[in-house]
């Protein structure tokens, strides 16, 4: 079984995780292209440099029923997309709103919130929510 | 018109900047099917992968007019567990003859593109009757708690690093999200996802062999069913199965002298997205990749949608289906969902009456799940002109196969 990405001390994840633990979100540049290449390759000289929102929800499902024995419903895995680096799209769940108002393409901010799936110790994770206007 | 060089192939057929179309030989009129086969399907059955092969094995063997020894081919998945391999053939038949075996056949895309291996190692004399099966016993294993039809993805490194953590996954979260980019970006509708659910499990209710063939399914009831991952309700998704399929491939003069109708091969494509394998990446999340596969495969066979009669399409999920009727070109982008509505898809509604018969035979919804094997064994049906749910003068058939980040299609004439 392939080694669930928080507790994983892969070099092309490891980054990623020890980053969100300190409430920062970290994507991964190619120093000789300067791209960032998302999923990190292996082999690759990578430079994990810090990204913050603003973000657009791509797409999202609210997942009601209990088909993955590691979150209980309704919970919502989505496809986001940072204004700083529109050719990445990250998986991650919107939190902190009525699922009703959630609209394809709407603003959204970037917050950290610790997940605790059933079957894996807790972690830090980063998570998007709505952007409410100020 | 001569065989088509692979260069020739790909100006017709197109190039994208998303994903790109495999160089699959032109195989047109080399290959035949001569025999169909398949096990009872079911939910949990306690029966094994393996011995389910060797029923389906054994009926298309019969149905081909052959006695095992006649067989010296064999195809399967090899990187599914439990496959059937040669030494099971012979231990179970008790033969010992040699035997080509390639493990790129079986199911999912490579049931649409083992004939292409097959045509070349028939004319190349490796084989005279290559046989192609695929068995599944995941009914059985998930009520065992020893395997799920997400383990798949689980088991991918970057899956499990960057996807599984936030709970996108399994299969059903990934179409989730491609159906509300879908609905967002064109309209469809919950209803129109329905039309697919209704007109399969309709299908399933005419069809003997089918899992779900004694259970109803209307659109108001469609309709009152609870969300499984928004917009998706179970009745959207696949079933979980135990059975097996197989079908018997040789050249088209061998297949005339057999006891049905042949069956020709007459195109097949396979496509791939690019930053495979992560469908959480692929550049458009309303299309799938039979927008690669799937004109290589009109191109080999110098035809257009308008020629298929009857189509059967992997319906993990009834927005993969509705999508893959847009990206082969049986209707534009986004009007999938209006296409479908209004009983489209019923084996009873020709293409003369501007109908599209697919999955007759329930598909994976309610058939079912068997990665698309028995779609092929269905259209040899239709095409012989057997089939439970008969498309009335159906002469060229279509399988499209899928397998998440790849896509592929098979056209099939009966002869």
């Amino acid at each position: 079984m392939a080694t669930f990405g928080p507790h994983s001390d892969d070099a092309l994840a490891a980054p990623f995780w020890n980053a969100a633990r300190e409430d920062r979100l970290v994507l991964p540049y190619d120093r000789a292209s300067g791209r960032c290449t998302w999923y990190p390759h292996a082999g690759a000289d990578i430079d994990w440099r810090e990204a913050k929102g603003p973000a657009r929800l791509v797409a999202w499902s609210v997942v009601r029923a209990p088909i993955n024995p590691d979150f209980e419903p309704p919970y919502a895995p989505a496809l986001v997309v940072l204004d700083c680096e529109p050719g990445v799209r990250l998986v991650t769940q919107i939190v902190d709103c009525d699922f009703a108002e959630l609209r394809c393409d709407m603003a959204l901010e970037l917050c950290f919130r610790t997940l605790e799936p059933r079957t894996h110790a807790p972690f830090r994770a980063p998570v998007f929510r709505p952007a409410h206007a100020r | 018109m001569g065989v088509q060089s692979t260069a020739q192939l790909r100006q017709r057929a197109g190039s994208f900047d998303w994903g790109r179309a495999y160089e699959i030989a032109d195989v047109r009129g080399r290959v035949a099917i001569a025999g169909v086969g398949e096990s009872e399907y079911s939910g949990p059955s306690g029966r094994t992968a393996k011995e389910m092969a060797l029923v389906a094995v054994e009926k298309a063997i019969a149905d081909a007019g052959l006695v095992p020894a006649d067989i010296d081919g064999l195809m399967s998945t090899a990187n599914v567990a439990d496959q059937l391999m040669p030494e099971d053939f012979h231990a179970h038949f008790g033969t010992s003859h040699p035997m080509w075996y390639s493990g790129e056949g079986g199911g999912m895309v490579w049931a649409a593109t083992c004939p292409e291996q097959a045509a070349e190692a028939l004319h190349a004399r490796k084989a005279r009757h290559i046989i192609n099966v695929f068995s599944v016993d995941w009914a059985s294993r998930r009520a065992a708690g020893t395997g799920t039809p997400g383990d798949y993805h689980a088991n991918e490194p970057m899956k499990a690093l960057f996807e599984v953590p936030f709970g996108w996954y399994p299969q059903p979260v990934y179409m989730a999200t491609q159906a509300c980019r879908h609905m967002h970006e064109y309209g469809t509708t919950q209803e129109q996802l329905g039309e697919l659910a209704v007109a399969f499990r309709r299908h399933a209710n005419g069809h003997p062999g089918a899992v779900m063939r004694a259970k109803t399914l209307s659109m108001e009831q469609y309709l009152a069913k609870p969300m499984l991952a928004d917009p998706l309700r179970m009745e959207d998704c696949c079933l979980v199965s135990d059975g097996a399929a197989a079908f018997v491939m040789t050249t088209p003069e061998r297949a005339r002298d057999l006891p049905h109708a042949p069956v020709i091969v007459e195109g097949i494509g396979r496509g791939v997205i690019d930053n495979a394998p992560y469908i959480s990446q692929q550049k458009l999340l309303t299309a799938t990749p039979q927008t690669f596969a799937a004109p290589w495969a009109f191109a080999m066979a110098d035809m257009k949608p308008s020629d298929i009669d009857v189509i059967a399409l992997y319906d993990c999920f009834s927005i993969t289906a509705l999508m893959m009727i847009e990206d082969m070109g049986f209707c534009a982008k986004g009007e999938g969902g209006a296409f479908v509505a209004g009983g489209t898809l019923g084996f009873d509604r020709p293409r003369s009456q501007g109908g599209l018969p697919c999955n007759t035979h329930g598909g994976l919804m309610s058939h079912a799940y068997v990665l698309g094997i028995a779609h092929v064994v269905e259209i040899v049906r239709q095409l012989r002109g057997e089939a439970a749910n008969q498309v009335s003068d159906a002469r060229v058939g279509l399988y499209g196969g899928f397998t998440a980040e790849e896509a592929a299609t098979l056209i099939m004439r009966r002869a």
